[in-house]
């Protein structure tokens, strides 16, 4: 392949590029449209810190985290989908189809109603629950092997387990119900600098972490034994990279509320443009999922304004299309 | 009534599986299908009982092609019996052979002394007089395809097709049931039509063998006309000897190599 | 006599069952009508069955009015709900040949769903009320309707989608997932973005609740629960061939296609049609069949029946249940039906090899 002899620098330069440009152009878009529109000019003046006023509440207050946000969001959710099927070598593996979201979700649920944590304990509590969820939805799937339509049902299963606990809990619990209700709804409305500061460095590390594995991440892909072979000790790197992902996962839960079908489809629709290699499935799955968030969320609280939709309206028509062509792809 | 396929094609997906094939039953006799994997016996059985639509061509019984039979008279001319036939759990022997009745009752089912009768005649017939109230999960695997055969029989249809009724039994049972349906054959001149893997068994037992490669008859005749040592060679792709038995006049084979052999130890 | 002896094992025990039956039935019926916040004597019950509603006066008056305004309409419609999701399940895991077939995980709730939830947004000209006395009489008469008409289409869709490239029971049910968790999310979507309610209701109504269903749900449902309870000793022989497998059932003359089609129209409009009006209670359709199987056997002229009868069982008795726990809100059914059907989805699948 003729890309394959450029000089590497110039190669990720180039995509490097590509993906900067994309994101500047999609922050820009997030942080102008709205109920009230801001002009470019504006909000770079807004940026140099030359204006105040309205224009400054809406790019810095409410705008340029909340994108900053979507693009952590997902990032995150792809990252972990990638992660996920490369370790289970299942391609419905993902967030929302093995419990890992539910029970994350769960976890939240039960600590910001039965204790007095502050809200900063959410991604420990949705890691803590994340991790439950997949472990139950893998153990119930798991047969000597773990084929995905196995995998898929037993994470259904989990997910209706969890999704009937948390309703029971948050009609348990009356008074806090409205607010965790409007978190479960999942969603970026009124996530501001708070919930950037909870996850943003965390997150961008669990990223990198990633990014750093994906030499592993390929070998994963050759089989048991053969990875064996190689001299690696394969369960570790498989805990370790499902932890991961459960990491990941758990931020997005935390702040954002569960979000359905993103981190299943992006993955896929990464591997249709650039193939089954890591080391460039990664990169470009953490940008498609990155901009897909932000477009999702700029749609939710654009198409009907004044008033707001929920953006796993969008996520979750966008993703349930992609999975259900990737049943057709898969011949699943 | 006379059973001929003339001229049928049939496809899965892009691949055509029956090539132009034509073929007339012999009435009251037991015809058995041989043929590699991938032959085409399955499929030409399925086409045959009318399950399966070809096409081009048609299947014809009688003065009819099979598509303009109604349901229920074909099913009193023509039974067949799947190769994995699917029971529900926790069902009575007795009870699923009462379904082979369901042709010959009104829209309600309301069950007669007749269908009892025949019902009862059916598990006599293949030797489940005492099995009525048993569970077909507690029988093994030569009673439960008695049981399917018996099915078939309290339809009480004329003709008779099997698709490898005795591919996942043990020896013993397999003779079992081969027996079963010559004795059957014999006693009340059923047409039998199955697809076998054991060439043996088919030269025993069958009156008619129709030997089929890649979707078409390449042979079709008695036994000891249509087994020739060229033929298992050329379709089997084994070398072989075809030889009579001077007591009882059975055709047996015997098998001395494979003649893919070199090919198979290529791939490793 | 030529009556085979194998018929009578099977009756042995069918006194005794019926028998139990009764008196689950029973007790289930009095605890519902009696127990909760405001407790009802028996004697209540008992004299207002004889006499009109208006004879008894001062607390009894108002135990009365509990009873025939509130408790009697919310336990007929359960009986209902639960007789029509029940029979539904059995139908689809007959014709699906899938232990794990429901009208839930098929999208067939999802799709009813979510024309129930359009059709209040409309009528209502956008104002999503969830309060259920606000609502005219109309427009919940319309209901079955909306919700059977989403049901088929979620169903068909599920078809369509899994019918290409050949309709294997688990890609079926890939598919319903697939399809389900979209309706879902568009129906928590709607309810989230234009819903005039608290979190509260929003949450009962995602999991189906029977809570303030009065008489008027159940003259609107019974119309339907009658078709079905008419078209099901038509079904009950078709579906009894259909378990043979595909090939055998044509070998004893039924056409396949067209019962199939039949049976899938048929478990939609019973599933549906209950979801329209109480919301996609889960896990009845997957829970009571099997059941019925261990007790009467897989002939469908029996199954069915005691499908719908166990299935209006456990409905009333999930509702009793969370109506008792305590809290600042009663569980809805839904609730109660899930945390009782997921163990039992996950052993259907841990057997399944």
């Amino acid at each position: 392949m003729a890309s394959e002899q450029a000089a590497p620098w110039f190669r990720w330069g180039g995509w490097g590029l590509v993906a900067l440009s994309g994101s500047l152009v999609l922050i820009l878009m997030s942080l102008s449209l709205g109920v009230v529109p801001v002009a470019a000019s504006a909000i770079i003046e807004v940026l140099l810190g030359e204006q105040g006023g309205l224009a400054k509440v809406l790019v810095w207050e409410l705008r340029l985290p909340r994108t900053l946000l979507g693009l952590l969001v997902g990032a995150n959710l792809a990252v972990a989908g990638v992660l996920m099927q490369a370790v289970t070598r299942n391609p419905l593996a993902s967030p929302s189809l093995t419990g890992v979201m539910a029970g994350g979700a769960l976890g939240v649920v039960l600590v910001m109603s039965y204790s007095s944590w502050p809200a900063t304990a959410s991604p420990y509590a949705a890691l803590v629950g994340g991790v439950l969820g997949a472990a139950a939805s893998i153990g119930l799937a798991w047969n000597g092997r773990l084929a995905p339509v196995r995998l898929a049902l037993a994470g259904v299963a989990v997910t209706a387990l969890c999704s009937a606990v948390v309703t029971a809990v948050l009609l348990n619990v009356g008074s806090s119900a409205d607010e965790l209700f409007f978190w479960m709804a999942g969603g970026l409305l009124g996530r501001s600098w708070p919930q950037l500061e909870l996850i943003g460095a965390t997150s961008l590390a669990g990223l990198l972490l990633a990014l750093v594995f994906r030499r592993q991440l390929n070998l994963l892909a050759l089989g048991d034994e053969v990875v064996r072979s190689l001299g690696i000790r394969v369960w570790r790197w498989r805990l370790g990279l499902a932890v991961l992902a459960v990491f990941l996962t758990a931020q997005v839960v935390a702040v954002a509320g569960p979000i359905g079908f993103v981190g299943l489809v992006i993955p896929h629709l990464a591997r249709v443009l650039v193939g089954d290699d890591q080391r460039r499935l990664l990169p470009v799955a953490t940008c498609l999922g990155a901009w897909l968030m932000v477009v999702a969320d700029v749609t939710a609280r654009t198409l009907v304004a004044p008033a707001e939709l929920p953006v796993g309206l969008f996520t979750a028509t966008l993703g349930g299309a992609g999975f259900i062509a990737l049943i057709y792809r898969q011949r699943l | 009534m006379r059973l001929s396929a003339q001229q049928i094609c049939v496809d899965y997906g892009k691949s055509r599986v029956l090539d132009d094939l034509s073929l007339t039953l012999s009435e009251g006799a037991i015809t058995c299908l041989l043929g590699p994997n991938g032959s085409g016996k399955s499929t030409l059985l399925k086409a045959l009982a009318g399950s399966l639509q070809p096409v081009s061509g048609q299947v014809v019984l009688g003065d009819r092609a099979l598509a303009q039979w109604p349901g229920k008279a074909l099913a009193r001319q023509l039974a067949l019996l799947p190769q994995h036939p699917v029971a529900p759990e926790g069902l009575l022997v007795g009870e699923l052979v009462h379904y082979g009745r369901s042709p010959h009752q009104g829209f309600w089912g309301a069950r007669s002394r007749e269908d009892d009768e025949i019902v009862a005649w059916a598990l006599a017939a293949t030797g489940l007089a005492a099995y009525g109230s048993r569970r077909l999960s507690q029988l093994s695997g030569g009673e439960r395809q008695r049981v399917w055969i018996a099915l078939a029989l309290a339809q009480q249809a004329p003709i008779l097709l099997l698709d490898e009724p005795t591919t996942f039994l043990d020896l013993g049972h397999q003779l079992e049931v081969m027996e079963l349906l010559t004795d059957l054959n014999r006693e009340h001149g059923l047409t039998v039509v199955m697809s076998l893997h054991d060439i043996n068994q088919a030269a025993r037992y069958a009156h008619q063998l129709v030997v089929m490669e890649r979707g078409r008859i390449v042979a079709h005749g008695e036994p000891a006309s249509t087994l020739t040592e060229d033929l298992l060679a050329r379709v089997f792709r084994v070398r072989g000897q075809v030889e009579s038995d001077p007591l009882s006049r059975h055709l047996s084979c015997r098998f001395h190599s494979s003649l893919n052999y070199r090919f198979a130890n290529d791939n490793g | 006599m030529s009556s085979p002896g194998w018929s009578l094992q099977s009756s042995r025990y069918r006194p005794m069952m019926a028998l139990g039956l009764m008196l689950l039935a029973m007790a289930a019926i009095l605890i519902n009508l009696l127990a909760g916040p405001v407790s009802i004597p028996f004697a209540v019950l008992w004299q207002s069955l004889w006499s009109s509603v208006n004879a008894a006066a001062g607390p009894d008056a108002v135990a009365a009015e509990v009873l025939w305004q509130l408790r009697m309409p919310r336990l007929l419609l359960g009986l209902l709900v639960g007789g029509q999701l029940a029979m539904a399940g059995a139908i689809l895991q007959v014709v699906l040949r899938n232990p794990l077939a429901d009208s839930h995980i098929l999208g067939i709730s999802g799709g009813a769903s979510l024309l129930a939830v359009l059709l209040f947004l409309f009528a209502t000209d956008g104002v999503l009320t969830l309060a259920v006395w606000d609502w005219q009489v109309s427009v919940l008469y319309m209901m079955p309707w909306a919700a059977t008409a989403g049901g088929l289409l979620a169903a068909g869709l599920v078809f369509r989608l899994s019918a290409a490239g050949g309709l294997t029971p688990m890609r079926l049910v890939l598919c319903g997932i697939a399809v389900a968790s979209v309706l879902n999310a568009l129906v928590g979507g709607i309810l989230a973005g234009w819903g005039h309610a608290n979190a509260e209701t929003v949450l009962a109504w995602l999991a189906g609740t029977l809570y303030g269903r009065d008489w008027l749900y159940v003259w609107a449902l019974l119309p339907w629960s009658v078709l079905g309870l008419l078209l099901l000793p038509v079904m009950a022989k078709p579906l009894n061939l259909l378990q043979l497998g595909e090939e055998s059932a044509s070998s004893l003359g039924l056409s396949v296609t067209r019962w199939r089609g039949l049976s899938l129209v048929v478990a939609s409009l019973l599933a549906a049609s209950a979801v329209g009006m109480v919301g996609p209670v889960g896990f009845v359709g997957l829970l009571v069949p099997p059941i019925a199987q261990a007790l009467v056997g897989s002939d469908m002229r029996r199954q069915l029946p005691l499908s719908g009868v166990l299935g209006a069982l456990l409905v009333v008795a999930a509702d009793g249940v969370g109506r008792s726990m305590p809290g600042v809100n009663e569980l809805p059914v839904g609730v109660v039906t899930s945390l009782v059907g997921v163990p039992f989805f996950i052993y259907v699948l841990r057997r399944q090899s």
